[in-house]
């Protein structure tokens, strides 16, 4: 059983590894030398007008968590479709339940109107 | 492919030419004689025989209201709205130049405006176009047109002080020192680069608006309700991978959705028009490779064509064919950019490189012929610059026979896309009154249902003898620009191939030496040749006194180049009337209400080029 | 950077610089074996990834694209990930024309940029105004931010852009980890003219020593031949 975990434990370890020593690297020998114009916001070379803690609206939200959500149902997809052929039938009505439950879900962000701006 | 349904096709339209007659036998003139009278200052005929009718400028209005109103009148396009200087204090002249679709008439009305008072009604309610034209009349000249909804200036910064640009009291390079030019440009706030209306958006109270402001209203009043939260205002570009050049849009946005769009351009004014009142008549030609840069030729063949009619020549039947070659040419060099470039923009690289690796071979072509890609200043006055080399006219057939073989893979990619399809049919929908009030010429208008082309409108270089199509659209939307523009590239390489079969032998320039440079072996051995060629040098081509405004079919649309010279080797006045600059003005109708996403799906099907619109 | 008007002394007098016995500067990081190799691999790393941040105005810009397409390739130099955002650039290529109502936004975006940063000014316009000596167009933008390499040209050919980017490649092994130190942008130069204005003045004069070029400059003293050297005086004159 540690033989298929270990697969996993190395590539989390060196993941990890790797976000750290880029971000610590990079704090820890680079140059920072923060001036006004440089931490200005960029707009395309004119400067911004209005403030940006302005109430977005709330559609972005909406957007954004639907993706979430569907983002997931596809990376639990995934492995299932790996390990298909070898799981019994309940395997598959497993997931089957599965996407009929995020499935009600869509029909009724569909339905509510979620799904187009506004 | 060049209609969707079983519907009408839309009337071809068809000028009924300018016949060399009398101007005052002409329709238009004397329906205005009977309604106007005395308001008819002056009737007289431009090189090309378009009817030029002077009026008293307080009447400007009501006559062009009658000119488009009138049901036998209809002029409906608003082609150009120009001044002109002539210097030495003498009135200004502003053109407002006709046409129209239902009678194939041009007209050009003009008014004399004294220096002390430069002012004229804005006709905006009669043509949308007129909105963006005025303000560069005023932002160039100092005209102001009274009733405007939004009279500030459009090419030169909002603070600008050193003056009117196009007039001839203001130097060449402009009243202040280059190093006070430069501090001025670097000292530009906040209040100098947004307008009063964006600023008012932001709820930022400028102190203009405060100087301005009535005296019993509060400055704080202007700001809006706080808990109501205000919609982000955003600057897309100048600088922007996706606006086709260093296009400004300020956008008011709710979320995705766009309230109000307002474009600011003028960030590569380059000052064509009066740099090329300070040049020879031949010395305009490499400018006019640079304002639109993507399809170059045709600009230089539009302001061969408009000079040679100045002097009354004709030019060879060679020389005649060989532009036409070339004209087409480069039609499909700017189709193809644009090709890429919409396609980049909605996210398919791929058609980019594609279309990028055909106009290297048009490059070839131009390269073999002038030593210039890019800026080929192909044409003089009366010809050319030199003839075709060995060859070129094989590659030319080459070019034309393979190009419908990435044509077809580039149609495989996108004609049927169903991502290519959702993004652009339904978006920025125009309808045909809209395209003809706002302006809009070429695919534009043809996308919208309107067959207008000059080359067959008012066929120059023997473009009647050609057999070609002029696709036409329906709904008037992105995907309709796509599918005529792609059309018209195939039309191009039809007029390309049998330009090539008819090419006759012969000379490529007139004979005339006083307008075009004899050879060079003459110029050693005659003595005629060799004062001919001296003068030519020396003192430069004169082009005799008149007035012309001239216009093809250029890729973006009609481009009218507006000529006045005093018999001198000079142009006095030299427009540039750039169709992408007018057809920019539609955006805002284009896309205010729609998302985002669309906003660079219009703006690209519109195919603007920067270098024409800013001049 | 070293143009002044005749009379004053030169930026390197008035700030001399400490120089080693080697003749290298002296920079307080000690020059050894190592730093050198570390040199070596951080403008190899470098130049081959630059990041080029593309300022296409005009038709410079279109030979630009034409560049980064399949024939021309820049991607073999590793350039093809363009950024548009200057927060992620370290190569700027100004292509085109610059106007005056486009130089504060070119100003900003360079300001921007993150040091290392370097700039190519593409084609004649960039470079010195090219055909439009007038009212509108900067005369050169290193009148307004320090650039590296010049490629002439109207429109430079893409092989010309692909030297002129060599030649950056080229300026890049020669820096060195102590150049940092030397890159620091002092807060008081942010947003302004990068020459003070008796340069500007000097590289913005009309260059006539032809009769027709004269003509048709529309100069109101124009003279058949201008020695440099009298060009200066008279400008001392006016300024």
């Amino acid at each position: 059983m540690t033989d298929s975990y270990l697969g996993i434990v190395i590539l989390g370890f060196l993941g990890i590894l790797n976000a750290v020593l880029i971000i610590g690297l990079g704090q820890m020998i680079g140059a920072v030398r923060p001036t006004a114009v440089k931490s200005s916001p960029y707009e395309s070379g004119m400067t911004p007008l209005g403030g940006t803690r302005e109430r977005l609206s709330v559609n972005f939200y909406i957007v954004g968590i639907l993706f979430i959500v569907f983002d997931i149902e596809t990376i639990f997809l995934l492995p299932w479709a790996v390990v298909f052929r070898d799981l019994p039938l309940s395997g598959f009505v497993a997931m089957l339940v599965f996407l009929a439950v995020l499935g009600v879900g869509l029909a009724y962000a569909w339905k509510k109107g979620a799904l187009e701006w506004d | 492919m060049t209609q969707a349904t079983a519907k009408a096709s839309p009337r071809l339209i068809i000028g009924e030419g300018t016949s060399g007659a009398d101007p005052e036998s002409h329709a238009s003139v004397t329906a205005l004689r009977a309604s106007f009278g005395e308001a008819l200052k002056e009737v007289a005929s431009d090189a090309i025989g378009v009817p030029v009718v002077t009026v008293d400028p307080s009447l400007v209005f009501q006559i062009l209201h009658f000119l488009k109103m009138e049901a036998s009148q209809a002029y409906d396009l608003l082609a150009d709205i120009m001044a002109v200087d002539l210097g030495a204090g003498r009135p200004l002249r502003v053109w407002y130049q006709l046409w129209s679709m239902k009678n194939g008439r041009q007209l050009r009305v003009v008014a004399k405006l004294p220096l002390e008072r430069l002012e004229l009604p804005t006709v905006t309610p009669l043509w949308d176009t007129a909105n963006w034209l005025e303000r560069e009349v005023y932002d160039l000249f100092g005209i102001t047109f009274r009733g405007h909804p939004d009279l500030r200036r459009i090419l030169m910064p909002e603070n600008y002080e050193e003056g009117f640009p196009l007039r001839k009291d203001f130097p060449l390079r402009g009243r202040f020192s280059r190093s006070e030019q430069t501090r001025r440009a670097l000292a530009r706030g906040l209040v100098d680069t947004y307008a009063e209306e964006e600023l008012r958006m932001a709820g930022i109270v400028s102190e203009v608006a405060v100087r301005d402001a009535p005296p019993d209203s509060l400055p704080g009043e202007v700001r809006g309700d706080p808990l109501e939260g205000q919609p982000l205002l955003l600057n897309l570009g100048p600088q922007h991978p996706a606006t086709h050049g260093v296009l400004r849009l300020v956008l008011q946005l709710d979320g995705e959705r766009i309230l109000s769009c307002v474009p600011h351009i003028g960030y590569l004014h380059t000052g064509f028009e009066k740099t090329c009142e300070y040049r020879e008549w031949n010395q305009v030609v490499p400018y006019t490779d640079r304002m639109d840069y993507l399809a170059p030729m045709l600009y230089n063949i539009a302001y061969a064509l408009a000079v040679e009619s100045l002097l009354g020549i004709e030019i060879t039947p060679r020389c005649r064919v060989v532009r036409v070659i070339l004209s087409e040419l480069n039609r499909i060099l700017g189709h193809l950019l644009w090709l890429g470039t919409t396609a980049m923009d909605l996210g398919a690289l791929t058609v980019f490189l594609y279309t990028f690796q055909e106009r290297e071979r048009i490059y070839n072509l131009h390269e073999a012929y002038t030593g210039a890609r890019l800026t080929p200043s192909t044409t003089r006055v009366g010809g050319m610059l030199a003839d075709l080399p060995p060859g070129w006219i094989d590659g030319a057939r080459n070019f034309v026979e393979t190009l419908p073989k990435t044509l077809a893979e580039v149609d495989r990619l996108l004609t049927r896309n169903a991502i290519w399809i959702s993004r652009q049919q339904d978006v920025g929908i125009i309808g045909p009154d809209d395209a003809i009030s706002f302006g809009l010429t070429g695919p534009n208008l043809r996308a919208s249902g309107v067959a207008y082309d000059v080359r067959k409108a008012r066929p120059y270089l023997g473009y009647e003898e050609y057999e070609f199509d002029v696709p036409v659209g329906e709904h008037g939307d992105c995907y309709d620009r796509f599918l005529v523009r792609f059309e018209e590239i195939r039309q191009s390489v039809r007029i390309i191939e049998q330009a090539l079969d008819r090419l006759p032998g012969g000379p490529i320039n007139i004979d005339d030496h006083s307008v075009v440079l004899p050879p060079k072996s003459e110029a050693m051995g005659s003595i005629d040749s060799m004062i001919a060629h001296f003068k030519l040098v020396m003192e430069g081509l004169r082009v005799p006194a008149g007035e012309v405004w001239y216009s093809i079919e250029a890729s973006k649309g009609e481009l009218g180049i507006g000529l006045v010279s005093d018999g001198g080797t000079k142009p006095v006045r030299c427009r540039f009337r750039a169709p992408s600059f007018i057809n920019l003005g539609v955006l805002p109708f284009l896309i205010e209400g729609e998302l985002v996403a669309d906003v660079l799906a219009a703006n690209a099907s519109i195919d603007i080029v920067l270098g024409e619109i800013d001049r | 950077m070293g143009l002044s008007a005749p009379g004053e002394t030169a930026r390197s007098e008035r700030h001399p610089l400490p120089v080693l016995e080697s003749g290298r500067l002296d920079t307080g990081i000690p020059q050894n074996w190592l730093t050198t190799r570390l040199d070596y691999v951080i403008n190899w790393a470098r130049r081959n990834s630059l990041w080029p941040m593309p300022f296409g105005t005009a038709c410079c810009g279109i030979e630009m694209m034409a560049a980064f397409g399949s024939k021309y390739d820049l991607s073999r130099f590793g350039m093809e990930r363009m950024s548009f955002s200057p927060r992620q650039a370290d190569l700027m290529i100004v292509a085109g024309r610059v106007s005056y109502k486009l130089a504060p936004v070119l100003r900003k975006i360079w300001d921007q940029m993150p040091q290392p940063k370097w700039c190519v000014s593409m084609g004649a316009c960039a470079s010195s105004g090219g055909m439009f000596d007038n009212y509108t167009i900067v005369q050169g933008i290193d009148t307004i931010l320090p650039v590296d390499v010049y490629v002439p040209g109207c429109p430079p050919r893409p092989e010309g852009l692909a030297y002129g980017l060599m030649m950056i490649q080229e300026k890049i092994k020669g820096e060195t980890l102590s150049s940092m130190a030397f890159r620091a942008e002092p807060e008081e130069a942010v947003g302004r003219p990068n020459l003070p204005p008796e340069s500007i003045e000097l590289v913005a004069q009309p260059f006539g020593n032809s009769t027709a070029q004269n003509r048709a400059s529309g100069l109101a003293a124009t003279s058949a031949i201008a020695r440099p050297v009298d060009r200066r005086e008279r400008l001392l004159e006016h300024s």
